[in-house]
């Protein structure tokens, strides 16, 4: 009852505009005039005569989406427009043949064409300007696709013939929908691949970069201070960062003796930047590790990182400095700094040639965990909103 | 090494470079519509791609929301990025020509789709009343009014009269001020149509609303009934654009000459305000105004050395 409550329309229509030759002609003659509207009848083709096998797929939930589609809106439309086309047509072959005839534009062509058609060029021209394109119905798409199946009602064609044919129509017309959906699916899950694709590869360009930019360091500290006999540890500064130089007690003395002589070697490599992307459904942004609350942020939402602190990573929310537990986000190699990192260093003994450990201040104090985010490592929980 | 210096100066450059939308072309497959293009220069942090269409030859172009694809923040710099829009249920477009638009929204700017509105222009002094269509392009515009952080980010220095807060509006900023704030980071001010069209809803906008977003002025404002000082901007319900504040909270500078009769002699398309004057032109109402000055339609008209604690400002961008 459906299909013939949807078919009788479509049948007295076809009939009706069977008889004007106007109708299809002029469809025709618009696809083929226009170059830029790309549809692909031997891709449509190709899916629209599915295996047994897509059939079967039919079955699935995508068929609520052709289902929703009114095919007798879509006639209606179509034929609305297409008288709208008829009256506009000549409008329309007009602007294309000029589109057309500019491409093929001769040396000698006059002012006045020249200041008509310039402006049409420069459109397409422009940054992020795309081409003009008319958008067929899918009954236009389906007569492209099966021109015979479409053909008027002649009176060498039975009554039941011509039912069979307009039956086989819709079914075609829900099939395009049908495989427009299906297309769709499948480019979602090629453009994530696509996506991840891309991401893996600016990540190791910008690896390889931060390779290249690594080389070995030897130098002499300008001056070291005064030694700790309770860590065994001699302050140096280097390139404004403060390290600390693990040195026996026993080696300590003739250590500082000799620091004009002393070869600190290394490696230095340009800083990577990363980025944070927020994973939690909501995260907090607090002041500082468990500090008060300055704003909430959303999954997917992204902050420049600045720096590490205990479990919490240091961001740029908008503007000033935030926290966020690592619970809630990812960390993503995005960039390379323009400021060098020191990486494995060593002070070398001048006179024993014993080797000694530097570390960072920062890497060596870590503020002290409190309760509230101790609870949370422990728990694992998410520092939630 | 030089060779590592050279590469990361053109890698930082690629990466703070603006975006270029090139070979952006359109075909139809099936009924969906995909739309593929190249792309250089790296997104900034919270800027989007976003795809436009026009169906009046390119006079106007509307947002597409529901296309899916290389759109958004996490798009990447490369050829053939590709977006896809199902045409299921568009009954709209079927049939027209369509142009597509690829541009970057800045992150905290809206899209406001170019279109038409009615300006009604009362006039006092006369008992007048008239109505005026105004058309315009599409732009983009602040979500929020220039924050005393902004504002001191960009400037270096806070505007005379800070408070303590620093997601609040910035004001007591003469038009001069807010001129060279928007020229400082590419912007501009808002023409009074432009700002009058974004705070009505653009183009969809509801005639019955008075206030920017709604017809009840607690929804969306600050202003003297709830408040007695300046709020952090974004805190009150945004308006059909997703816009905050533009009732109330701070008069807004405009970047036109004021004239009492100037839309019955404006360009319908674009208009810029009178070419000479004495006075710019404010909108919006603020925290120290009545109910009446928060409406929308409402103009009021300042010298533009004048500052003051319940003036501020918010830019456009030009797409």
């Amino acid at each position: 009852m459906y299909y013939i409550k949807k078919i009788v329309p479509i049948v007295l229509i076809t009939i009706f505009y069977s008889c004007s030759s106007s109708k299809p002609k002029a469809t025709i003659q618009l696809s083929k005039n226009s170059k830029k509207t790309n549809t692909r009848p031997s891709e449509i083709k190709k899916n629209i005569y599915p295996s047994s096998q897509k059939a079967n797929v039919q079955k699935d939930n995508k068929l609520k989406n052709w289902q929703k589609v009114d095919f007798d809106k879509l006639e209606s439309d179509y034929f609305s427009n297409s008288v709208k086309t008829d009256t506009n047509k000549n409008k329309i072959e007009i602007s294309q043949n000029k589109i057309k005839n500019l491409e093929t534009l001769p040396e000698k062509v006059s002012t006045k064409t020249k200041i008509e058609t310039i402006p049409q060029l420069n459109t397409n021209l422009k940054n992020g300007y795309s081409n003009s394109l008319r958008v067929k119905t899918v009954y236009e798409i389906a007569t492209e696709t099966q021109p015979n199946l479409f053909l008027p009602h002649d009176e060498f064609e039975t009554a039941r013939e011509y039912k069979t044919r307009v039956t086989e129509q819709v079914k075609l017309m829900k099939e395009i929908v049908l495989m427009t959906s299906q297309k769709m699916d499948i480019r979602n899950a090629q453009r994530i691949k696509i996506a991840k694709e891309k991401e893996l590869k600016k990540v190791s360009l910008i690896q390889s970069l931060m390779a290249e930019s690594s080389s070995n360091l030897e130098f002499s500290p300008n001056d070291i201070g005064r030694y700790n006999p309770e860590k065994e540890t001699f302050p140096v500064v280097l390139h404004d960062v403060q390290y600390q130089i693990s040195v026996p007690r026993e080696e300590a003395r003739t250590f500082k003796e000799n620091f004009e002589l002393i070869k600190i070697r290394g490696i230095k490599q340009l800083k990577p930047r990363y980025d944070i992307s927020i994973t939690a459904k909501k995260a907090h942004i607090r002041s500082r590790p468990n500090g008060s609350i300055i704003g909430i942020a959303s999954n997917g939402d992204i902050f420049e990182h600045v720096q590490d602190e205990d479990e919490w990573h240091k961001i740029n929310f908008k503007g000033q400095f935030g926290f966020t537990h690592q619970n809630n986000a990812d960390l993503k190699l995005v960039d390379i700094a323009n400021e060098y990192e020191y990486l494995d260093l060593v002070a070398i003994h001048p006179t024993t040639g014993s080797l000694f450990t530097m570390i960072s201040v920062d890497e060596l104090v870590k503020a002290p965990l409190n309760l509230a985010s101790r609870k949370i490592s422990e728990s694992g929980l998410v520092d939630g909103p | 090494m030089k060779n590592s210096f050279i590469a990361s100066f053109f890698f930082t450059l690629a990466i703070l470079g603006a975006q270029n939308y090139k070979n952006v072309e359109a075909y139809q497959d099936g009924l969906s519509i995909t739309v593929k293009y190249d792309m250089s220069g790296e997104l900034f942090r919270g800027d989007q791609v976003a795809l436009t269409f026009s169906i009046d030859g390119g006079k106007s172009y509307s947002f597409i929301k529901d296309a899916e694809g290389d759109l958004g923040s996490k798009v990447l710099p490369g050829k053939n990025n590709e977006i896809n829009w199902l045409l299921i249920d568009k009954d709209f477009i079927v049939g027209k020509i369509l142009n597509f638009r690829i541009v970057t929204i800045p992150e905290g700017m809206a899209y406001v789709d170019g279109g038409q509105y009615t300006r009604v222009n009362i006039n006092a002094k006369k008992n007048e009343k008239s109505e005026h269509t105004v058309a315009l392009g599409s732009y983009l515009i602040d979500k929020t009014e220039v924050t005393q952080r902004e504002y001191r980010h960009v400037m270096g220095k806070f505007a005379s009269d800070y408070s303590g807060c620093m997601e609040c509006p910035v004001e007591n900023v003469s038009w001069y001020d807010a001129m060279d704030y928007a020229k400082k980071i590419g912007k501009r001010l808002p023409t009074e149509a432009e700002w009058e069209f974004a705070a009505r809803g653009g183009k969809n906008y509801n005639k019955s609303n008075s206030y920017s977003g709604s017809n009840k002025i607690n929804d969306v404002a600050w202003f003297l009934a709830n408040t007695d000082s300046k709020q952090p901007v974004g805190k009150k319900k945004p308006n059909e654009l997703g816009i905050y504040d533009m009732s109330g909270n701070v008069w807004e500078w405009c970047s036109d000459w004021y004239h009492d009769d100037y839309f019955q002699i404006a360009s319908k398309t674009n208009p810029t305000g009178p070419d000479y004057g004495t006075e710019r032109v404010v909108r919006g109402g603020s925290w120290f105004s009545n109910d009446v000055f928060c409406d929308v339609t409402r103009r009021y008209k300042l010298k533009p050395d004048y500052r003051d604690t319940n003036f501020g400002f918010r830019c456009v961008k030009d797409l």
